[in-house]
């Protein structure tokens, strides 16, 4: 057993001496490591789940209300039609949801009460028995399933994918078109179940906008710590904070440099850090993270400018 | 892998274990789980029928309806790692049948990469080397190709792998040995003994 357990990957054996191992080794060792699927798209799906999750749950409510209502008409039907033809009496039987009136006309549905705007719809409405002649049939208004959109959350989050696909179209237009979508949203949704999600969206916005300042006064005013995209954020409010405010702008890139970030992120906070060190004046701080960004990231897309710098 | 991580709540129920949440677990772990999605599907995944944001949601619905059974007896990615390999699993035999019955090519390759700093030619090459280690995993079992990517294209430790796919250790390095041999073999059948260039080209379906 020993030898098998010695195993370790084609990709990280040095130097096998098999041919074939060798070649495996290094086909392996060039698999590129797969991305993520972008923020946006898992943000849909985020949304979708909670739709969905919802959606679910209120239509298992509305079965087992059906299901109950069937199961109450046709125990009244059956009791009404024995009473006539098996004693001869005539009785009126009466549920909380199900009324039975032989020789009645059929009552009209109680009319709705009003609702204000953020009452959810009902789920079921009241069914209405109208018995014929004996043997006594049973008519019951169908209870119909909520459909997809009926409740608000449905609504919302239909309504914000609308504003992401606008905004996530590619290019400056969509970008204007998703702002207006998203601003939409946020008016038509005030305090709705996904207005974070908006939020960011917005700032993703204004930023493929140039919208810098407004950008970065939407982004001071969100919990950024609730979001999926945390440290994304931070980063990005440590870049525009940066413009004028560096000793806002070092707490951010701090706490960024500190977690084990994707190199991408990791580069831009050092290289952050240390430009707004030399904003500041300290110079030898400065040096200390260039220095770091040309030995951790020496291709890196801020080298040549620190190199520049440096000379 | 870090272990639960942020996804745990501080709040203990009555159990005295820490509650889990959906909405919590897919901030944390979406985008790695999409990874793992990415790269158990392999790279001729995510056109045609089969759509990444798709499995992803697949993933987490089973993670909703499972949430309630998790035990902390492995870390929460372990957990989440076995649920998204039985998910792309049983897209991929579903698919294999759509394919069989309405006899559809799969799917011509894709992969999207960032522009490196060595530029589109080294791009080209690990492309290459993806659909060449692909294309042979697809002629693997299912079982043989999941234990190959986490092993080889993965690379976690044993014991991790043989938590995912409910094996014992012991076990897990048997099958992975002879996983490994019948990858070479189906490498050297489709691309022989030579040390031809990587990445061969070849046709699938």
């Amino acid at each position: 057993m020993s030898t098998v357990e010695s195993l370790s990957p084609w990709s990280k054996s040095p130097q096998p001496e098999d041919a074939l191992e060798r070649r495996l080794s290094r086909l392996f060792g060039a698999v590129p490591e797969p991305e993520a699927l972008p923020e946006f798209s898992r943000q849909r799906v985020g949304v979708r789940l909670r739709t969905r999750g919802s959606r679910g749950g209120g239509l298992m409510l509305v079965r087992l209300v059906a299901l109950g209502a069937v199961i109450g008409i046709t125990g009244a039907a059956a009791a009404q039609w024995a009473a006539v033809h098996l004693f001869g009496a005539q009785q009126e039987f009466a549920t909380h949801s199900v009324r039975v009136v032989r020789g009645t006309p059929p009552r009209a549905p109680k009319p709705l009460p009003r609702r204000g705007a953020s009452e959810p719809l009902p789920l079921v409405e009241e069914p209405v028995v109208t018995p014929p002649e004996a043997p006594a049939a049973v008519v019951v208004a169908p209870a119909a399933p909520a459909p997809a959109q009926s409740s608000r959350l449905g609504l919302e989050a239909a309504s914000l994918e609308a504003a992401l696909k606008a905004l996530h179209g590619g290019g400056a237009l969509s970008a204007q078109r998703g702002l207006k979508a998203i601003d939409q949203h946020l008016h038509d949704f005030p305090g709705g179940a996904l207005e974070l999600e908006a939020r960011v969206a917005r700032v993703d916005a204004l930023l493929v906008l140039g919208r810098r300042q407004e950008a970065r006064r939407e982004l001071s005013a969100l919990p950024i710590e609730n979001v999926g995209r945390k440290n994304e954020l931070r980063l990005i409010r440590a870049e525009l904070r940066a413009d004028d405010d560096c000793r806002a702008a070092l707490s951010d890139f701090q706490v960024l440099i500190d977690l084990p970030l994707a190199a991408g992120w990791a580069e831009r906070a050092l290289f952050g850090r240390g430009a707004c060190l030399l904003k500041l004046g300290d110079q030898a701080g400065a040096q200390r993270d260039f220095d770091r960004y040309l030995e951790r990231f020496p291709n890196g897309r801020f080298a040549e400018q620190i190199r520049a710098q440096k000379k | 892998m870090d272990q639960l991580g942020a996804a745990v709540s501080l709040e203990a129920d009555l159990d005295g274990k820490p509650v889990l949440e959906l909405d919590t677990i897919y901030r944390e772990h979406s985008a790695t789980v999409s990874k793992w999605v990415r790269r158990l599907w392999g790279p001729g995944g995510v056109n045609g029928s089969v759509d990444a944001e798709d499995l992803l949601q697949e993933v987490f619905l089973v993670v909703q309806r499972r949430l309630d059974s998790f035990r902390f007896e492995a870390a929460l990615t372990t957990w989440l790692y076995g649920i998204t390999v039985l998910v792309v699993n049983g897209r991929r035999k579903k698919e294999r049948w759509r394919r069989l019955l309405w006899r559809r090519a799969e799917p011509e390759l894709q992969l999207r990469h960032e522009g490196g700093a060595a530029g589109a030619e080294e791009d080209f090459e690990r492309a290459e080397a993806s659909r060449t280690v692909y294309a042979v995993l697809n002629d693997l079992s299912e079982r043989d190709r999941t234990l190959m990517i986490l092993f080889e294209l993965e690379r976690l430790p044993g014991a991790e792998i043989a938590s995912i796919v409910g094996m014992s250790e012991p076990n897990l390095w048997v099958a992975l040995t002879r996983a490994r041999a019948r990858f070479k073999k189906a490498f050297v059948r489709r691309y022989g003994e030579a040390d031809a260039p990587e990445g061969a080209s070849h046709v699938d379906g």
